[in-house]
């Protein structure tokens, strides 16, 4: 697995030397209660983040030289002639019907091995120990790279570093991802009904003679009621 | 009987006037609240001192009813409909009306109310509520 950060000035990437195990979990929040018939049923899924969770290792024993968290320390692979000692080759098995022993030839030689050697010593669970800290405490944003997905926007939720073996480290990571919203201004529809007017200041407004014998009635009718 | 001119609509939905009642001047202030689609009535006496706030204006409905203030107006002030409801726009259009009746329509309506009381006569149908 790969692990890319921005830190602010330059894009930084951790090479992990194996990756464990891996777990992608996404969920949403879905209403539990009745939705009204013809309602657009997406208003009432909450869409939740994205989790990522990965158990990876980093040895300062490595089988294959790093590619990342190096700092100038080069690794090349190298033939070297072992000498193998004395190393005893049996010629004839004991007989015991004969009472004579296993009589042996004792040879001596040299082997030619390839090992990888590195320029100096160095630490690279302590270095990615220290960046994994850096990129947690600075919340830098993650690119999570792995055999079967990549997601960018991850943030650096949780580290675990039991150490488990001499030189070797197995770090659980988790990762959250970070939805992201544009913004846009647009422009506000008039509303149906006319909204926040200022108060209209009719002045002084005449009385006028009610004539209509249907008014007179509907106010003599309300009028009655009042008794 | 007098109707009181409310230049209340959708282009003014909130209106203050100043209408003289029986020699008084009071302020009657008039909002259209969209979202219950309903008119309410405020009715002040000349210093802009609440007589009644918040009164939903529905038609048959008399504004001063229940107020016992001796700053209110003599008479009474009564909605009345063409048609029984009220638009935003139904005080410009002739659908709505503020009609005052004088203190002395109101005592002869409660005199023939009475009198309609006493001999059994039919009274007046009910307001409907708009």
């Amino acid at each position: 697995m790969i692990l890319a950060f921005d830190n602010g000035s330059e894009v930084d990437t951790i090479d992990f030397d194996a990756t464990m195990s891996e777990r992608w979990d996404a969920k949403n929040s879905v209403t539990r209660r009745p939705v009204e018939q013809g309602a657009d049923v997406a208003d009432h899924v909450v869409v939740g983040a994205v989790d990522f969770s990965c158990v990876v290792v980093v040895s300062d024993t490595p089988i294959t030289v790093p590619t990342t968290q190096m700092y100038g320390v080069t690794g090349q692979v190298r033939e070297r002639e072992v000498d193998i000692g004395s190393v005893r080759k049996m010629r004839k098995g004991a007989d015991a019907a004969k009472g004579t022993a296993a009589e042996y030839d004792v040879n001596s030689g040299t082997v030619r091995i390839a090992t990888l050697e590195f320029s100096e010593a160095f630490s690279r669970v302590e270095r990615i120990g220290a960046l994994l800290e850096q990129i947690r405490k600075s919340a830098f944003s993650c690119t999570v790279l792995t055999t079967t997905r990549e997601e960018d926007n991850m943030q650096l939720a949780t580290i675990s570093a039991p150490r488990t073996r001499g030189s070797s480290v197995e770090f659980s990571l988790t990762f959250t991802q970070i939805r992201t919203a544009d913004s846009e201004t647009v422009s506000v529809p008039e509303p149906a009904e006319p909204r926040a007017r200022a108060s209209t200041e009719a002045g002084r407004q005449k009385l006028a003679a009610v004539t209509d014998a249907p008014t007179q009635a509907s106010a003599l009718s309300a009028l009655a009621g009042l008794f | 009987m007098q109707r009181i001119l409310t230049p209340a609509s959708a282009t003014s939905p909130i209106v203050r006037q100043r209408v003289e009642l029986e020699g008084k001047e009071f302020i009657v202030d008039l909002a259209w609240n969209g979202r219950l689609g309903a008119w309410f009535a405020r009715i002040a006496d000349a210093e802009d001192v609440d007589i009644r706030r918040g009164v939903r204006v529905t038609s048959g409905a008399a504004l001063l009813a229940g107020i016992v203030d001796a700053r209110k107006p003599a008479g009474q002030i009564v909605i009345t409909t063409r048609d029984g409801t009220i638009g935003i726009d139904s005080f410009v259009n002739g659908g709505a009306s503020l009609v005052y009746l004088t203190a002395a329509e109101v005592a002869a309506a409660s005199a023939s109310s009475a009198t309609a009381t006493a001999t059994g006569a039919a009274l007046p149908p009910p307001p409907v509520d708009g």
